[in-house]
């Protein structure tokens, strides 16, 4: 068999395949479904904070409620904007700089390793001190014997039911870590393959 | 500025360039360039996610994704580029991103023989499948700086065009083509 050269290539690259149109025709009406469903969610959110700000405005309608709601809705007002100017912004980022695409996605995964691993250090005890916060509520004298109370409390439904939603949120938590871990892991060595042909690129040029 | 491919049909680079058009804020420009998008650049959108995903059911994804990053990225479009470079460069940006949040990469699925055509293949239509799919396999191993580079290549950009998408100089384009293009072919003869 004769093997094919470049300009052959790119034929057979660019045969269409079947039903190419009538798939990508339909993930092109849901992308833009999708992308009219983010502009409008932006745009609902800030609406309704506003409409709830203007009822809190006109119950008690004095000055140390409509100065704060006034802030509330010129900051509602520019985070929304800017919400949809770096949503219009991201995909085009970097456009002309991989290694500064990749710097940033890099940074990028660094944050949501950051939050996620500090949500999984701050999750158990936020959750264990809800409960004991609770249970003081609910028992007067719970302060007299807590140990006793909480072995109680742990042993009920409640308490299972506690733990098995605590389990599920930790482990998805831990998923989301290890995610973000291997994301970023695939992020550097793409930073190193594309370092090392740039410096071959180099050494090419230079000879 | 000298074309990659062979065929030397295209214009030159300086006679592609766009006009300056005004910034697509508006929804109904955007919704005209999204249109055009979908109707002239079917084929490059997913044969970029070809490139960088064998499996169908992720590809449409990864495929819905760049069309999903292209419509909230229009309103910025000011036409310094062409459509096409700027489709390209989405694309690709959106496809290294998918690379790295998968498990493994590349994945490995195998291609289904009916790449090209579903139709009953004579014996001259199932060679060409047979090329086409160990052409797409072995494009989809390529090292990921490479690969970019070689498929811009071959859906036909210029290296200036091909430049502005990577961020770097043409002749460093030509000669990371050039090095594709070899690592291309060695991988189609082991695999032959």
């Amino acid at each position: 068999m004769r093997e094919p050269g470049f300009e052959e290539f790119a034929d057979l690259w660019q045969v269409p395949e079947e039903n190419e149109r009538e798939v990508f025709e339909a993930l092109a009406r849901r992308a833009r479904w999708r992308g009219r469903l983010l502009a409008y969610a932006d745009i609902s959110l800030a609406v309704a904070i506003a409409a709830t700000v203007a009822f809190a405005v006109f119950s008690t309608p004095h000055m140390g409620v409509i100065a704060p709601a006034l802030l509330l809705l010129a900051l509602v007002t520019g985070v929304t904007w800017q919400r949809r100017k770096l949503r219009q912004m991201s995909p085009t980022l970097n456009t002309d700089d991989r290694f500064a695409f990749l710097e940033s996605s890099i940074r990028n995964a660094n944050v949501n390793l950051r939050r996620v691993t500090l949500s999984i250090i701050i999750t158990p005890p936020a959750g264990f001190l809800t409960t004991v916060y609770k249970r003081s509520l609910k028992d007067e004298h719970f302060w007299e014997h807590p140990l006793a109370d909480m072995k109680i409390w742990a042993t009920s439904w409640h308490g299972l039911f506690g733990f098995t939603v605590l389990t599920v949120i930790l482990t998805m938590m831990i998923r989301s870590r290890r995610k973000f871990l291997r994301e970023r892991r695939h992020l550097q060595q793409l930073a190193d393959d594309y370092a090392a042909e740039r410096q071959w690129e180099r050494e090419t040029a230079d000879k | 500025m000298n074309k990659p491919t062979l065929s030397g049909t295209d214009p030159p680079w300086e006679e592609r360039q766009p006009s300056p058009v005004k910034p697509a804020t508006r929804r109904g420009t955007v919704d005209q360039l999204f249109e055009k998008v979908t109707s002239s650049f079917t084929g490059l959108i997913s044969r970029i996610a070809l490139s960088y995903e064998a499996d169908a059911a992720l590809r449409r994804e990864l495929i819905q994704d760049i069309l999903l990053a292209i419509w909230l990225a229009l309103p910025n479009y000011r036409g310094e580029a062409s459509l096409k470079t700027f489709v390209a460069s989405i694309a690709q940006k959106r496809c290294i991103s998918h690379v790295a949040k998968q498990s493994k990469e590349p994945r490995q699925v195998e291609l289904p023989v009916d790449l090209v055509s579903a139709t009953p293949p004579p014996d001259e239509i199932a060679l060409k499948n047979d090329q086409r799919r160990r052409l797409v396999e072995s494009i989809q191993v390529l090292p990921i700086p490479q690969r970019e580079a070689i498929v811009l290549c071959l859906e036909g950009f210029s290296y200036g065009e091909m430049a502005e998408i990577l961020g770097i100089t043409p002749n460093a384009v030509m000669l990371r083509c050039q090095r594709a293009k070899g690592t291309l072919k060695s991988i189609m003869e082991r695999r032959s």
